[in-house]
C-alpha cells in the first residue's frame, strides 16, 4: 500500500506548485501512470481521497492517464506489450529486453483558481 | 504553460515526477556514499528469507577474516515494528540504527538520510540497508544505494521471480539463501536460476547459507569495495 503515501506526495507537490503560481484552490490533478511503474491506480485513487482532505486540493478530481507498458527486444528490436516481464521475445526468443514505456509516474498538470 | 479553461479555471502544466522528492534525497545520499567511499547496499526480500541472519554472519565473517583489511559494516534496519533486528546486529558486533516504518511497507530515501545522521558510518565502510520484508513496494524507491541485492531462500517458490518481477528486475545481485536446506526440500534450483535470469538477464547470482562461510557472497562484497576504490582513483 505504498500508494497511500504516494497520494499524499501528489497532493503536496500539486499544492506547492499551485501556491508558487498564484493558485489558492486546486480542482483537478492530471497524472500519468505507466503500467510498469509499480503503482496500482485503484489504491492510489483511494489514498487520494484521504490525502486531499483539508488541503487546497480538497475538491480536486484525480484524472489518471494510463501509459501502456512496451518492451523492446535488445536482440531483434521487436516491440511487444509488457504484460509479463519474464516472457522471451516471440520473434527471436531472446530474454534481453528494455522497457521503452510504462515507467512513467508524473504529475502532468493541475487545474486551479 | 497556463491556459484558461471553463469556469475561470486555469490549466497549468506541471510535468514533475511524483517520486522527484524521494529521488532528490536519494541523490544526496548517493553523493554522500560516493564521497565517503562507502558501499551502500539496499537488501530486499520477502519476510523470512534470512536477510538479518545473513548480515549477522557477514559481520562475523568479516571480523574473523582479517581485522586489518576488512572494511567495517554498519546496518540500517527497516521493519514496521520492533527493534529486534538492530539488537541482533549490534550483538553480532556492528553499529545499527533501527527504522520503524509503522504502517509503511518500504524504506524511503529520507528515512535513510536520517538514519545516516545517527549511524555516522566511517569512510571506506559498508552500509547495509535492510529494507522492510516485502518484494513489491521497496523496489520502487531509490535510497541512493551503490547496488541493490535481492535475497530469495530455497524455502520459497521457484516461480517467485516471475510472480514478483520488479525487485529482481531492479537488483544487481540475487542471493539464493538457505541452500543448506536443499537436501530436505523438493526444490528445483535450476528452475529458480532460470526464472531469475528470465526476469533480469544481467543480474549476478550467488548461493548462500548462514551455516557455512559464503565465499562467493564475500567475494562479491569485496569486489564492490574494490570497484568503488578504482572509480575514486579514476576521478
Amino acid at each position: 500500500m505504498h500508494e497511500v503515501g504516494l497520494a499524499f506526495d501528489i497532493v503536496a507537490i500539486a499544492s506547492e506548485f499551485a501556491e508558487k503560481n498564484g493558485g489558492s484552490e486546486i480542482f483537478g490533478i492530471e497524472l500519468e501512470v505507466g503500467e510498469c511503474c509499480g503503482v496500482m491506480c485503484e489504491a492510489l485513487e483511494m489514498g487520494f481521497v484521504s490525502a486531499r482532505k483539508e488541503t487546497v486540493a480538497e475538491h480536486a478530481e484525480l484524472r489518471i492517464v494510463r501509459v501502456p507498458g512496451v518492451l523492446q527486444c535488445m536482440q531483434c528490436g521487436r516491440e511487444r506489450p509488457a504484460e509479463y516481464l519474464a516472457e522471451p521475445c516471440p520473434e527471436c526468443g531472446s530474454a534481453s529486453r528494455r522497457i521503452v514505456s510504462g515507467r512513467e509516474f508524473r504529475l502532468k498538470s493541475i487545474e486551479m483558481r | 504553460m497556463a491556459e484558461q479553461v471553463d469556469g475561470g479555471l486555469l490549466h497549468v502544466d506541471v510535468e514533475l515526477d511524483v517520486l522527484s522528492r524521494n529521488d532528490s534525497v536519494a541523490a544526496r545520499n548517493r553523493t554522500f556514499f560516493r564521497e565517503q567511499r562507502i558501499v551502500a547496499l539496499n537488501l530486499m526480500s520477502s519476510p523470512g528469507s534470512g536477510k538479518t541472519t545473513l548480515l549477522e554472519q557477514t559481520i562475523r565473517w568479516f571480523a574473523a577474516a582479517n581485522e586489518a583489511a576488512a572494511p567495517s559494516i554498519s546496518v540500517i534496519e527497516g521493519d514496521q515494528q520492533t527493534k529486534n533486528d538492530a539488537r541482533r546486529i549490534r550483538e553480532a558486533g556492528a553499529s545499527a540504527v533501527q527504522v520503524n516504518t509503522g504502517d509503511g511497507c518500504h524504506l524511503e530515501a529520507s528515512m535513510v538520510a536520517r538514519a545516516l545522521e545517527l549511524l555516522k558510518p566511517p569512510s571506506g565502510s559498508f552500509v547495509m540497508i535492510e529494507n522492510v520484508g516485502n518484494l513489491v513496494c521497496p523496489s520502487m524507491f531509490d535510497l541512493g544505494e551503490t547496488a541493490r541485492v535481492v535475497v530469495i531462500s530455497v524455502t520459497e517458490g521457484e516461480d517467485k521471480p516471475l510472480k514478483y518481477p520488479n525487485a529482481f528486475l531492479s537488483a544487481d545481485l540475487c542471493v539464493i539463501n538457505k541452500i543448506d536446506l536443499l537436501p530436505y526440500l523438493d526444490f528445483d534450483l535450476a528452475a529458480l536460476r532460470g526464472n531469475i535470469l528470465a526476469v533480469n538477464p544481467d543480474i549476478e547470482i550467488v548461493e548462500a547459507s548462514c551455516r557455512q562461510e559464503n565465499t562467493s557472497w564475500m567475494q562479491w562484497l569485496l569486489a564492490q569495495s574494490q570497484r568503488l576504490e578504482a572509480e575514486n582513483v579514476g576521478c
